[in-house]
């Protein structure tokens, strides 16, 4: 519990007892024991609350948000689309998605770096959603002794009631919660109706009730063994740390030697320090330590000890800040650097993402073009002597409005752009067909491309990278919005005629 | 003010401990938890790049029923299922010991020395 952060007690396979032969008890691991959190009040817990209130009305409120008359935030699997208000992103754009991942991963080394462990303490689901729990706890079974005597006690009526309710709030709470994580992948009001007529399909009913479960599971009771055993971050978090990071820390130059006293009593003719040894930080503690121990590993830096122990020295009249956010160096009366080697790198690495995350979603197209020559028939022979080749075009209106889309094709060679102008000697029946694509759309359109046989005396110069090889040569379709002519596409296929 | 503002004095320890998870329960918890996590990775990388409706048309018991969303879910527990394989033998080879530690090889070397003419 009290080793220092970072630092493992360290066993040697030598003094391990062989395998196979180890003791009905397992030592290694300490006993839990159920922390019961006392409730607090003061600056961070506000901070507290009013994040978690915050990050959980976005969580149960975002699904029911509406958009052009669609869900505003959808990660639409069945559809393969997500919805983020204008943006629809499809399975080709996974790669802003990865940034965006990117991103965070940055961000939270960044803060951690800087801030310590805001995240554990104000942001991270386990906190916010315990926090609920917690609340719920403390409705139905009262504050932190009431709870602690209700356990305590043998069954009876009004135990059985009180655990009971509190179960009924934690459950629905649950079911709650599992319903509006899957209503972030799939369309919510649909998944309401379905609920409500109880014609739920089987895999929507299963990871509504497996993520229910999770949440009941993790912020009822485990707890903080979530952050102490399971959580990735909590481990490897002390790496961003350095002695210029804020953590929460007690000021033990200051609070010690501990002692109680009567009010009024100059601690310092009483040979004490400003600490009162209340232990209120300890009670307030979700993760059960003890902060005067110094930085350790389960600290969340949630930040209620600072508040518990500010009530304290507010009431003793001693100064507020015994136990505070500060760095090492602050507590060694030295200077804390802010712009140091760590910071920078991470600073200009995040910003050099976001910046190229915004620029390329500023340039990213929403239209796309695949161009797939029919399977059946390579080519057909006309009457007319030409040659034609049947094409299915899909258009990808990723666009937040309907548009009509007009075909164009011509050849494929390395001169494209010079040659997108020039007539071709590929044409479309019929001539320019246009097609009208719904917002985020695929429209499937079928087209027929005609072309004369090839012949190398009558073609112009201009055109010989046409020449087909082996009766194979490119041509290259484009797209282009009828009422904007920004939003183009074009995709190159083959074009089949006879071998000579 | 009384030395100790407390209001409510600490109670003793309240309950007896909850049931604790053996060595082997914890070992299978992690193994567990950390496939979790690593599946999830996988299921989305995997049907970022596949779409799995062609899977889903070709399940032997392909019919209405079928959809993305069942190949997603079965994807996942497929992928938990071999990470969670990938885990457990990890974890199995580190707490088994091979047989004999190289400093038995050192002391049989130097018996079989000392005892050569």
């Amino acid at each position: 519990m009290t080793a220092p952060m970072g630092v493992q007690p360290v066993v040697r396979r030598s003094e391990m007892p062989p395998a196979g032969s180890a003791p009905e008890s397992d030592s290694y691991y300490e006993v839990h024991r159920k922390v019961y959190p006392r409730e607090v009040k003061g600056r961070f817990t506000s901070l507290r609350n009013l994040a978690s209130w915050l990050l959980l009305g976005v969580f149960y409120g975002a699904p029911w948000l509406q958009w052009n008359g669609r869900q505003a935030i959808l990660f639409d699997l069945p559809a393969r689309k997500f919805y983020l208000f204008g943006l629809t992103l499809w399975p080709q754009d996974f790669i802003f998605l990865t940034w965006l991942l990117v991103i965070a991963a940055l961000s939270l080394f960044f803060f951690t770096a800087i801030g310590g462990r805001l995240w554990c303490g104000y942001a991270c689901p386990q906190t916010v959603w315990t926090d609920a729990f917690l609340w719920m706890e403390k409705v139905t079974e009262g504050d932190r002794s009431q709870r602690m005597k209700l356990d305590k006690a043998p069954w009876s009526a009004k135990k059985l009631g009180r655990k009971s309710a509190k179960q009924l709030l934690w459950i629905s709470f649950a079911a709650w919660t599992g319903f509006s994580f899957v209503g972030f992948f799939m369309p919510i009001h649909a998944l309401a109706a379905d609920t409500i007529n109880a014609s739920l399909g089987s895999w929507e009913t299963f990871w509504v009730l497996f993520y229910g479960l999770a949440t009941y599971g993790n912020a009822g009771f485990l707890r903080e063994q979530v952050c102490k055993y399971m959580c990735p971050y909590a481990r490897f978090q002390s790496a961003m740390f350095d002695r210029d990071t804020l953590v929460v820390t007690y000021d033990a130059e200051r609070g010690e030697p501990r002692g109680g006293r009567k009010k009024g009593v100059d601690p310092r003719a009483a040979g004490l320090g400003d600490c009162t040894d209340c232990t209120l930080c300890v009670q307030v503690c979700p993760t059960g330590i003890d902060i005067r121990n110094g930085l350790q590993y389960e600290c969340i830096a949630c930040a209620a000890c600072i508040d518990a122990c500010d009530g304290v020295m507010d009431r003793m009249g001693y100064p507020r800040g015994l136990v505070r956010y500060a760095t090492q160096h602050q507590l060694e009366h030295r200077q804390t650097k802010v712009l140091r080697p760590r910071i920078i790198v991470y600073g200009t690495l995040l910003a050099l993402l976001c910046v190229g995350f915004g620029v390329a979603l500023a340039l990213r197209k929403p239209v796309a073009l695949d161009a797939l020559h029919d399977r059946n028939t390579l080519y057909r022979n006309l009457e007319s002597g030409e040659i034609e080749n049947v094409y299915l075009l899909k258009i990808i209106n990723k666009d937040e409005r309907p548009h009509r889309f007009v075909v164009r094709v011509t050849g494929a060679g390395k001169d494209d752009d010079e040659r997108a102008a020039a007539p071709s000697r590929y044409r479309l029946d019929p001539v320019a067909p246009a097609f009208d694509v719904p917002s985020g759309e695929v429209y499937n359109a079928a087209v027929r491309v005609r072309a004369d046989a090839w012949d190398d005396d009558a073609s112009k110069a201009g055109d010989k990278a046409d020449r087909p090889d082996d009766g194979i040569a490119s041509l290259r379709f484009r797209i282009e919005a009828v009422d904007d002519p920004s939003l183009a596409a074009s995709a190159v296929a083959r074009f089949f005629s006879p071998e000579d | 003010m009384s030395p100790r503002p407390d209001p409510d004095p600490e109670p003793e320890l309240p309950v007896a401990p909850p049931p604790e998870l053996g060595a082997r329960g914890r070992t299978i918890v992690t193994v567990m938890w950390c496939s979790f996590l690593a599946a999830s990775v996988a299921t989305m990388i995997s049907f970022a790049l596949v779409d799995p409706a062609p899977i889903a048309a070709a399940l032997p018991w392909a019919g209405p029923g079928a959809s993305r969303t069942t190949v997603y879910s079965l994807g996942f527990f497929y992928f938990w299922a071999i990470c969670a394989a990938a885990g457990a033998l990890t974890a199995y080879m580190l707490a088994t010991p091979a047989a004999e530690p190289p400093s038995t090889y050192r002391e049989r070397d130097a018996a079989a020395s000392r005892s050569r003419p």
